[in-house]
């Protein structure tokens, strides 16, 4: 009986379930058969699956340039995934960073200077923005400003930004980010432990 | 359809919860094909990437599961010939001290266990695949023949070749398996 494993499981199409109902109810053998076939589909669906990297550990990852030389062979490597081309994404962070901070000095107060050069700018991100599609670079900006992180990386190849903000502000500023118009992700991020 | 217009339009989030439904299942899907951790891990990476990337791609004539299933088999099979043949020698090895512990194990579904994955492992990588496609995804033999790209027929007949294969090597061990 070729189709009883998709009998067992349920995936068979209308007519072939007729076809074995029909061939069950005259063939012993095909009864024992099918017991043992659940059984076998049971010790199968019960086999333990291989453990795999989740989401979380690969956003965390993707907003780590650091810790780009321990990365696993994953999308980051070998697909240029969000933080692909990383020295060039550096170079343009850098220089938003400053263009931002050139035109809106006054929002965040003067604490958030950093000349380049200063350690600062080496921080880590703890914040993973991204935007629709097509926002425009003043919503951009005004929605960065708002939140009071401050930009430390991006865009990167999948357009995502990276910001900086105290810990302790953090969950204000993710809700500030996440009522602006045009945003479509703001994740927390951790440094890989 | 609707996560993956969302995908298509660049929304991460739509992506995030695709890719948390079917990394895991694919992740054991590759798994059934190659033995090496990593490469299995890339693989699936490189299979949600195509629908980062490519969502475009998929036209919705098949559902996206068996979208995603065939493009991670075709990877896969690129991926077999670069698997490292040290892994395959390092599993047999472990297939072999497993045997040795079963003896002491008491849980007759530990042993069960063990000799099932034994007797997996002795199969062919394409007749793995359609008894895990089967039994574990519990895919439909038309779908599977679509993931694998071969005839309705093969995927019966693999199907019907393995299980008694399995079930040769099950009663062997075990008396209630036959």
């Amino acid at each position: 009986m070729l189709l009883l494993p998709w009998y067992v499981t349920g995936a068979i199409e209308p007519g072939d379930r007729l076809l074995v109902d029909a061939h069950l109810a005259d063939c012993a053998e095909c009864r024992d058969e099918l017991a043992a076939e659940r059984r076998l589909h049971g010790a199968v669906a019960d086999l333990p699956a291989p453990s795999a990297a989740g989401w979380d550990r690969m956003v965390a990852e993707l907003a780590q340039p650091e810790a780009s030389a321990t990365l696993p062979r994953s999308f980051l490597r070998r697909a240029g995934w969000m933080l692909a081309a990383q020295a060039a994404v550096l170079v343009l962070g850098v220089g938003v960073v400053l263009d931002l901070q050139r035109q809106a000095p006054s929002v965040a107060g003067p604490q958030s200077y950093h000349a380049l050069g200063s350690p600062e700018q080496g921080q880590a991100g703890n914040i993973l923005v991204m935007f629709a599609p097509d926002t425009r670079e003043p919503a951009l900006r005004k929605a960065i400003e708002a939140s009071g992180a401050r930009l430390v990386d991006g865009p990167t190849a999948a357009g995502a930004y990276l910001l900086a903000i105290a810990p302790g502000e953090r969950a204000a500023a993710l809700a500030r980010l996440r009522a602006q118009a045009g945003v479509t992700l703001a994740q927390p991020v951790d440094a890989a432990p | 359809m609707g996560l993956v217009a969302a995908v298509r339009a660049r929304d991460l989030r739509a992506f995030e919860q695709l890719y948390r439904r079917y990394q895991p299942r694919l992740t054991r899907f590759v798994g059934t094909l190659l033995r090496s951790p990593g490469l299995v891990e890339e693989v699936v990476n490189d299979t949600l990437m195509v629908l980062w990337q490519k969502a475009s791609d998929f036209t919705g004539a098949s559902r996206l599961s068996t979208w995603l299933f065939a493009i991670a088999y075709r990877k896969a099979v690129r991926a077999r010939a670069r698997e490292p043949l040290a892994v395959a020698e390092d599993a047999a090895v472990l297939a072999e001290v497993a045997d040795d512990g079963s003896a002491d194990a008491g849980l007759s579904r530990d042993r069960t266990r063990q000799a099932l994955q034994r007797a997996m492992g002795v199969l062919s990588a394409e007749h793995r695949a359609v008894v895990d496609l089967t039994y574990f995804h519990e895919i439909g033999y038309r779908e599977i023949a679509e993931i694998l790209g071969c005839p309705v027929d093969t995927v019966k007949t693999r199907m019907f070749h393995a299980r008694r294969q399995l079930r040769r090597a099950m009663a062997g061990e075990l008396a209630d398996w036959i």
